[in-house]
């Protein structure tokens, strides 16, 4: 029996250089595509021909040979395809990097970036070679086979480990290279777009703003919508969140299926006549114009997030309040309120985001530049005829810093909220 | 109050006068040219010059930058540098016979107005020029009927006895210092005057503003919330005991109240004002039209550059594009990056945060990043060594669009679908492991069945969202590049076009925009319902 199972294993072994080979292609098979693809951008496709097709054709030749199942025959055509493909690879590499070098631009971080993992999998394949060689020729070996296994138990998942964190670096600089770039304009001097190394940075972006008048004005006027909004979004949902969840009446149901309904409303196409009737109301051009329209977006939300809250909480308790004489608003201050605040939090959290940075409305709603809104103001900052970028990152800092916090520190909570509505449906 | 554009006068200042070299025929000075941004507290956007006119002109050139210059050539160069300034170049034509059709070639700027005098003594009083009677408005004309805007007619025709001539020049941003320069020339197109006159003008912010608003309705807005505020707690006060049973419309009520005022009357409203003919400019007193706007939505009406489409389906296509590219994208980079955080990777919760910074940053201010980066000059081509125009070229355009809002939505989705995940047990994954399914057999027939119930909502959000996603086009691109006066411009999604129709610069067609609201409200639902019918289906074939 266990002589079978050894065996077998031997059979179905694959050792531990091969599988990392595998994965390195795999890699190296999506970064050539990929250089072919800035080649062409770069429009000098035409111009590494030879480079472009040997990284291709070497890393989709080695990856076919080392993908097959454990050779039970010798197989000396996958064995040399494998190895011509690790040779073109490592070649192609080379050679880019060189004739990349030659170009007016010379080699780029992008370049090393591209083609130093193609590079290192061809290497890492050549050095490998007897390992392969004795795979592909099934020459196979119990004891070693036995061993190997144990590797690839032990190590691979490892491996597997850095891999993923290599990964998981680049997906990082993906989604902080814009903000990156930012706080690095932050503060370089001057308002242009590249910016510069530490010994010349300066916080004159953050002094013109701090020190001057706009900064000051929107922010004010940012924090009394989004606090009055958050407010008044509260008072208006608390009570009928409660009344959806304690009680049944005559179109309920209609209206729960109201609140579900309006979520789905593509705020930017009522916007036209949104202008028109607040046109008609005399709310144009007023922080409470806006609070009301940011009111309204986040009620539907609110009310379903809290009744769901209520519905979880035991009438008991309320019960026994107004056998104690409490009438409904002692109910709400001393009961409800108290045992719903993490809801309430989340609820409140939430509209305070919304509309906080909620451009569109505040875009059409507003006229003068002493009404406007953070975003409003700070798109003034960095578009017109000459935008200047080095401002702009400075405010973009200051206004996205405290949002940032708060996200990183609610978001289990957000990402439910977000979707809480949409799931029930 | 006066307006400020008052304090901030700004005075014409004659700057250049550049004779190069000396013709048969003396040059014939220009006795006069004097420009001015704010003759008039309610123009926007517009510059006014005014000028002598001089013998044997038959034209009159009008070359805008936005920086100075001294001759043609250099200001030719500073446009390639820094871009228009305003709107393209204007002409003035004088010809004997005001008010023909003549044979022109020339294209001036829409919505450009002119006056003209014959009186001997012109006068420059800027701010009176068309009430005064000693001017009369020109002609104006084109051979080229498919090109001009409805409504505004071509090339300003004046008579040769004309000794003066004043133009509106509109496309002038407010605020910007914008040059002027003026050759006259004859019938061949050769200078009669070799000189060129250049003066610099701008339009002030204060004097395209409007005066302060009337605080009346806000200040009773304020009283009624306070009033209803106060109203609420005394009536919740009142609640007692015996009261209670009744009390639940009651709470229910303001909520219900606030969303019918300010949401489904709206709506309703919009769908009214779809088939009046309400512009910005009638506002108050629309008609009825019935379905006219809904038939212009595609007619040679609002095909503005005269290629035989108006634009909606070029529109509406992008619209699908940028909603399912966007979208799918996002499936499956949320999914891939979700699965790579819970397949044991260590660091997770550190990794996690970092994924959600993309989502925390402000939209707007993501997007506006990205717009400095994209620059022509910017850090991306910087860092791939390319020199790509990214936002002004068809393609790339589209491209950085959907690119932009890919990196502003995966992160939302990735930490969504990470719940999904997170949620689903963990004995069934052992159960499968004994059972010997793993890799890809695994994630369809086990994982992906059990993220269903996240990923359809969600998936459908992103759809509905990213169909209404306004912010990234209108702050990157504007809906451009070509956008053609009037028509959707490549990277123009329905909503953006709708927004550019009722307050874009040629915009105040508000009945015409509400139709297409209703248009994509329609299709919003029809998807919607489709989309939940389907994906019901789906999640039944996967239990």
């Amino acid at each position: 029996m266990r002589r079978l199972a050894t065996d077998l294993a031997s059979r179905w072994y694959t050792p531990l250089g091969l599988l990392v080979s595998r994965w390195l292609l795999w890699v190296a098979i999506v970064q050539s595509a990929l250089y072919v693809g800035l080649n062409a951008m770069r429009q000098e496709l035409w111009q590494f021909p030879a480079v472009l097709s040997m990284l291709l054709v070497g890393a989709a030749l080695s990856l076919r040979a080392l993908t097959m199942r454990p050779p039970t025959r010798p197989q000396p055509q996958r064995y040399l395809e494998a190895t011509v493909g690790s040779l073109l690879l490592a070649i192609g590499a080379v050679w880019g990097l060189w004739a990349q070098g030659g170009t007016d631009d010379g080699v780029l971080l992008v370049d090393l970036w591209f083609l130093v993992p193609p590079l290192l999998t061809g290497i890492y394949a050549l050095v490998n070679v007897n390992l392969h060689r004795s795979w592909f020729m099934a020459e196979h070996d119990r004891d070693r086979s036995e061993a190997g296994l144990t590797e690839v138990r032990t190590k691979a998942p490892r491996i597997l480990q850095v891999l993923k964190q290599v990964l998981m670096v680049h997906l990082a600089v993906f989604a902080l290279l814009p903000p990156m770039w930012v706080m690095l304009l932050s503060l370089t001097p001057g308002n242009g777009l590249n910016f510069v190394g530490p010994s010349e940075w300066t916080f004159e972006h953050y002094r013109f703003h701090l020190g001057g008048e706009n900064f000051w004005l929107w922010l004010r006027n940012s924090v009394l919508v989004s606090v009055g909004t958050t407010l008044l979004g509260l008072f208006i949902a608390f009570p009928a969140a409660y009344g959806f969840s304690r009680y049944r009446f005559k179109g309920r149901n209609v209206g729960l299926f109201a609140f579900l309904v309006v979520q789905m409303f593509p705020g930017a196409l009522i916007l036209v006549p949104y202008f028109l009737v607040m046109k008609g109301f005399g709310l144009l051009d007023s922080w409470i114009g806006l609070m009301l329209a940011y009111t309204v977006t986040a009620l539907p939300l609110c009310v379903w997030m809290m009744k769901g809250f209520f519905d979880s909480i035991p009438k008991e308790l309320e019960e026994a309040a107004i056998v104690d004489g409490c009438n409904q608003l002692q109910i709400f201050t001393r009961i409800m309120f108290p045992l719903s605040l993490p809801a309430v939090a989340v609820t409140s959290l939430f509209s305070f985001l919304a509309a906080w940075n909620e451009f569109l409305l505040a875009l059409t709603f507003l006229s003068s530049d002493t009404k406007y809104t953070l975003p409003i103001g700070v798109t003034a900052v960095a578009t017109g005829q000459s935008p200047q970028w080095g401002d702009f990152a400075a405010i973009s800092i200051l206004v996205s810093i405290p949002v940032v916090l708060l996200f990183i520190v609610f978001q289990r909570y957000l990402v439910d909220g977000m979707t809480a509505g949409s799931v029930k449906g | 109050m006066p307006p400020s554009g008052v304090r901030w006068a700004s005075v014409a200042v004659l700057l250049v006068l550049l004779l190069a070299s000396v013709s048969a025929e003396a040059p014939v000075p220009l006795t006069s040219f004097e420009a001015s941004g704010d003759f008039d507290a309610t123009a926007n956007n517009v510059i006014r010059v005014g000028f002598s006119t001089v013998d044997n002109a038959s034209v009159y050139e009008m070359h805008y930058a936005s920086a100075n210059f001294s001759s043609l050539a250099e200001r030719d160069a500073n446009l390639l540098e820094n871009g228009f300034a305003g709107f393209p170049d204007a002409w003035v034509r004088v010809t004997t016979q005001v008010g023909d059709p003549a044979e022109d070639n020339f294209r001036t700027s829409e919505l450009m107005r002119c006056w003209w005098t014959d009186g001997t003594t012109p006068s420059f009083d800027l701010a009176t020029v068309p009430q005064s009677s000693n001017w009369t408005e020109a002609n104006y004309t084109s051979s080229d009927a498919t090109w001009v805007y409805p409504d505004l007619e071509g090339t300003p025709q004046v008579p040769p006895t004309s000794t003066a001539i004043v133009c509106d020049l509109p496309g002038v941003a407010r605020g910007q210092e914008v040059w002027f320069g003026i050759t006259p020339a004859d019938e061949n197109g050769i200078k009669v005057s070799e000189g060129l006159f250049v003066v610099s003008a701008i339009t002030l912010a204060e004097s395209a503003r409007p005066g302060d608003i009337d605080m009346t309705p806000i200040k009773l807005w304020l009283a009624g919330i306070a009033a209803a505020v106060m109203l609420s707690l005394v009536v919740l006060r009142q609640v007692t005991r015996r009261r209670r049973d009744k009390a639940g419309p009651v709470m229910v009520l303001p909520a219900l109240l606030m969303l019918a005022l300010l949401t489904f009357y709206p709506v309703g409203y919009g769908i009214y004002i779809s088939f009046t003919d309400q512009t910005a400019s009638n506002y108050g007193d629309a008609e009825w039209v019935g379905l006219d706007n809904y038939e212009a939505l595609n007619s040679d009406q609002y095909d503005y550059d005269g290629d035989g489409d108006p634009g909606f389906w070029r529109a509406f296509q992008f619209t699908l594009i940028w909603t399912f590219g966007c979208v799918f994208f996002h499936v499956v980079l949320g999914l891939s990056f979700a699965l790579l955080l819970e397949s044991g990777l260590i660091g997770k919760t550190a990794w996690r945060t970092v994924l959600l910074v993309p989502w925390a940053v402000p939209g707007y201010i993501s997007t506006l990043m990205w717009m400095g980066m994209l620059n022509r000059y910017g850090v991306v081509n910087e860092l791939l060594g390319t020199s790509i125009d990214f936002l002004a070229v068809d393609g790339w355009a589209k491209t950085s669009v959907i690119f932009v809002n890919i990196w502003l939505g995966f992160s939302f989705m990735t930490m969504t679908l990470s719940g999904g995940l997170q949620a689903i047990p963990r004995n069934i994954y052992e159960a499968a492991e004994v059972d010997g399914v793993r890799g890809w057999d695994r994630f369809r027939h086990l994982t992906l069945p059990m993220l269903m119930p996240t990923l359809v909502p969600v998936s459908m959000l992103g759809m509905i969202w990213t169909f209404n996603l306004f912010s990234v086009i209108y702050l990157l691109t504007g809906g451009g590049p070509d956008r053609f006066y009037g028509e959707p411009g490549v990277t123009d999604i329905l909503v953006t076009f709708v927004f550019d129709i009722a307050f874009g610069p040629n915009g105040g067609l508000y009945g015409l925009a509400a139709a297409w609201s209703v248009v994509i409200l329609v299709m919003l639902i029809a998807f919607s319902t489709v989309y939940l019918k389907i994906t019901k289906g789906g999640e039944a074939l996967g239990d």
